[in-house]
């Protein structure tokens, strides 16, 4: 039974995104003079060459991060607003460590660069933890009020102490050595290797929450809070690591953003990353393999639609309505019930 | 149409396919006649509740047809429901806590002034309804101050006052004391005299023969009988409802063993606002013995319980297992002590709806050697091991994977007794064990209990049902407002009238008065 209503949830994610692919289809048609040029650009091209795919999966890269991140949370009951926060920090350490730490060796230089970023998330995402495990203060406030804090601080930092001189008009630091930077997977696939690093991250995500210990505490904590305490388990130590997971997550995507796209931090780079990361684990239903998937198809109409704006007059910012359709469709389990009672409605039939 | 004036309910064929394929309802014929009690009897699951439900509004039927009065209906809502005379008492109660008793009948029904609400209108209404059938009530106290019996009457003047003139009660003795069992049966006698009809869905044959004028007997989502209660007797009604014969209870041994398994010595505590809600409370268990501990809900079971599983720090007193002393104890130690433990709240505390009943075993083993290799949980193990006590405790499900909350009460309850016996314990602390379940899980669970008592175990049982604290304990603790006011070997000379003074009244020598 349990299988066959993942089934049809499945079928139901499914079924939102065409809906609301049409739609977006839909409103080109209605907005735009070149239509069908538009159309095509938008889920026609990005998968028509090598330079765009590659393209795909530069900017998938972070996403999978991200919403790995944000489902470990979810999937414990917490609601982790502070992605975005934890994802700056991460990239403001790397960056930081990656251009001060200059003479150390090159291996221990790289461990160092990774090591802080994530130990800067780990610990930016632990503040709210203990905030929420010692004192019940309600994450979702703590953490989005901390989102403020690390946009501003590392803006105003990147601003003043920390600005490239040479930078021009853009502000952002100097940029990291070279020999740091994440190369190219291969001569083929030119996107860099953080990718690989999100791929292992999805596996290690898997093993966490279908194979340990641990993911199933945390699970358990997630789906009956009273129950788990009753249970004998230790609620409090399960949020901070819980936290210190998904905050290390966040923290891992900002520093392989650095690493591997920007090679310096710039201000304010990425702000709409937490949101994507969030509604990601939303779409996903805090699967890892959901959240890979559909981190594949947000980078892949990102890029459609940077096509679409650079071909037609039809605007990028058409990608953000097929999104927000999608997460009104999903979130609001609108298809669930009607799939299910269709299905049922043809079982018992069957059984007569 | 109009083929039968007399039958003021009338349902036909009834069937109802939950979404997730549960078939709660096939095939169900249900009679009422205008005037009379009819009692709907069933085990848990056999589709009761769905079906007054599909009455209600609540539920749309999946075949059928519904008549009230001759007339068919089809109701989408259980504003239409109400619109045309009917009224339900829900199992769990409706009442908004911070309202006054007034404010919460007259919810959704207010009398108009103008644009104000005419209180002093409405309350004329109540109190006539009030006095006319003895349900009395304080129409100014906020409903979280009263008892639950008192706010079951809220409800039942709640859809008096909305003018229902069916009236359907679920399980609406099932938090009641004998008392107050009595007093309610009189006004719902009041009631019919004055015309109204009533359903009462129970599955106490007692009450049924008690009050019910005939009775619908439902198993397997289908009707099995409907029967006229004088020509009937309480062994014909059982069988009907669980199919067979009950098993004989299970031999009690008298315990020889003189030594305290546990002990609470001038126990106080507190409530998280503060109120004294133990007070000065000791008692003692032996090993191989049952000790009951009687009273009506809220008079201090639940904060005695979460004392000494380590929910609330208690103010004083002390709290002995095996000699040693776990006052104070945190709820992660006292799971780890074999300790079994079957909390009053089968849903929230004592397992997890939505995951599975394998993962709803393991929570306080998974930790153990059996399935734990390094930060790696063998669920082969643990599933092999889920079957093995599925097959033993006798659960009614398809698999180890299937969610708990798909399943029906008893067996809900069966996965958490089968998980908390499976510790070995050597005390278990039953807390209203068999709650809202069928009587054959009763039966079962009741057998288990008395198997770990002659297997030397020492149990703590609460219960708010009398017939289960005397049909189980060697000794009985009377609870009243947080004190023990009596604690008597349960002997032949034990009634059900005596406890029942003890816990309405905190004594014996005086007779029950209305609080």
């Amino acid at each position: 039974m349990k299988q066959k209503l993942k089934n049809t949830n499945l079928l139901s994610t499914v079924l939102s995104i065409v809906i609301a692919v049409l739609l977006g289809c839909l409103l080109i048609l209605l907005v735009s003079d070149e239509p069908f040029l538009a159309i095509k650009s938008l889920l026609v091209l990005p998968l028509s060459n090598a330079f765009y795919m590659n393209n795909i999966i530069d900017k998938v890269t972070p996403l999978i991060l991200v919403g790995l991140s944000a489902s470990v949370a979810f999937k414990t009951g917490i609601f982790n607003m502070g992605v975005q926060g934890q994802f700056y920090i991460g990239a403001f350490v790397a960056a930081i460590a990656g251009n001060y730490l200059i003479g150390l060796p090159t291996g221990l230089h790289i461990a160092a660069v990774f090591l802080t970023a994530v130990g800067g998330g780990v610990l930016y995402a632990t503040a709210a933890g203990a905030l929420k495990a010692y004192f019940n203060i309600n994450e979702v406030v703590t953490t989005l009020m901390l989102n403020y804090i690390a946009t501003l601080v590392t803006s105003g930092m990147t601003n003043s102490y920390f600005r490239d001189p040479d930078s021009g008009g853009v502000i952002r630091m100097h940029y990291i050595p070279e020999y740091l930077e994440l190369k190219e997977i291969s001569t083929k696939v030119t996107a860099h290797s953080g990718f690989l690093i999100a791929l292992v991250m999805v596996g290690f995500v898997y093993f966490l929450m279908k194979h340990s210990v641990l993911g199933y505490r945390m699970e358990t904590v997630g789906k009956n809070r009273v129950f788990a305490q009753y249970g004998g388990l230790n609620i409090k130590r399960i949020t901070l690591i819980c936290f210190a997971i998904s905050g290390g997550l966040s923290g891992l995507a900002g520093s392989v953003e650095v690493l591997g796209m920007h090679r310096s931090f710039f201000d304010n780079f990425a702000s709409g990353m937490g949101g994507d990361g969030l509604i990601i684990a939303l779409l996903a239903s805090n699967h890892p393999l959901g959240v890979l998937l559909i981190s594949f198809f947000f980078a892949y109409l990102k890029v459609g639609g940077q096509i679409m704006q650079q071909n037609t007059d039809v605007s990028r910012e058409l990608v953000l309505i097929i999104q927000v359709i999608m997460i009104m469709l999903i979130s609001s389990r609108m298809l669930t019930p009607y799939l299910n009672k269709r299905k049922f409605a043809k079982e018992v039939k069957k059984s007569g | 149409m109009g083929a039968d004036n007399q039958n003021v309910i009338e349902m036909k064929d009834m069937y109802k396919i939950y979404p997730n394929g549960t078939v709660a309802n096939s095939g169900v014929n249900f009679c009422v006649k205008r005037g009379e009690i009819h009692a709907l009897v069933g085990e848990n699951g056999a589709g009761k509740t769905t079906l007054m439900k599909v009455l209600f509004g609540l539920e749309e039927k999946t075949k059928g047809a519904v008549y009230i009065s001759g007339k068919e209906v089809n109701f989408k809502s259980p504003r239409e429901a109400i619109a045309s005379g009917m009224g339900m008492v829900h199992q769990e109660f409706m009442l908004v806590p911070s309202y006054t008793v007034a404010q919460n009948i007259a919810l959704g029904n207010e009398k108009k002034k103008r644009i104000f609400c005419d209180r002093k209108a409405e309350k004329e209404q109540m109190e006539k309804i009030s006095k006319q059938f003895g349900l009395t009530a304080d129409f100014d106290e906020p409903v979280y101050r009263l008892s639950v019996g008192a706010k079951q009457r809220i409800e039942i003047l709640k859809v008096l006052y909305n003018n229902a003139k069916i009236i359907i009660l679920d399980e609406p003795t099932a938090v009641l004391t004998p008392q107050e069992t009595e007093e309610l049966f009189c006004s719902l006698r009041l009631m019919v005299k004055d015309g109204y009809t009533i359903v009462l869905i129970t599955h106490k044959i007692k009450e049924v023969m008690d009050i019910s004028d005939s009775v619908t007997v439902l198993r397997n989502g289908q009707t099995i009988q409907t029967l006229k209660t004088s020509e009937t007797t309480p062994d014909e009604i059982t069988s009907l409802m669980i199919g067979r014969q009950l098993k004989p209870k299970r031999e009690r041994i008298k315990s020889q063993s003189e030594k305290t398994v546990f002990q609470v010595d001038h126990l106080n505590v507190m409530d998280r606002r503060g109120a004294l809600k133990v007070k000065d409370m000791s008692f003692s268990i032996k090993q191989g013995e049952i000790f009951g501990i009687a009273g009506v809900e809220g008079n201090g079971q639940s904060e005695l319980i979460d004392a000494i599983i380590g929910f609330l720090k208690p103010a004083s007193g002390r709290v002995f297992y095996d000699g040693k002393d776990i006052t104070g104890i945190s709820t992660s130690e006292f799971r780890k002590e074999p300790i079994g433990y079957i909390p009053d709240d089968r849903n929230l505390r004592g397992s997890s709806l939505s995951q599975s009943v394998a993962e709803n075993f393991i929570i306080c083993s998974h930790s153990g050697k059996e399935f734990n290799k390094g930060p790696y949980l063998d669920w082969k193990e643990v599933r092999k091991k889920s079957r093995d006590l599925i097959e033993e405790y006798e659960i009614k499900t398809d698999s180890e994977r299937a969610l708990v909350g798909s399943m029906s009460g008893g067996n809900v309850q069966k996965v958490i007794v089968a998980r908390e016996i499976s510790k070995k314990p050597d005390l278990l602390i039953a807390c209203q064990p068999t709650r809202g379940v069928d009587i054959s899980s009763i039966e079962y669970i009741h057998n288990k209990i008395i198997e770990q008592r002659n297997k030397g175990a020492a149990v703590l049982l609460i219960s708010a049902e009398l017939t289960e604290i005397m049909g189980l304990s060697d000794k009985i603790g009377m609870l009243y407002n947080g004190e023990l006011v009596a604690i008597r070997e349960n002997d032949d000379t034990v009634t059900e009238k005596e406890i029942g003074k003890y816990i309405l009244n905190g004594r014996q020598d005086q007779d029950v008065t209305e609080e």
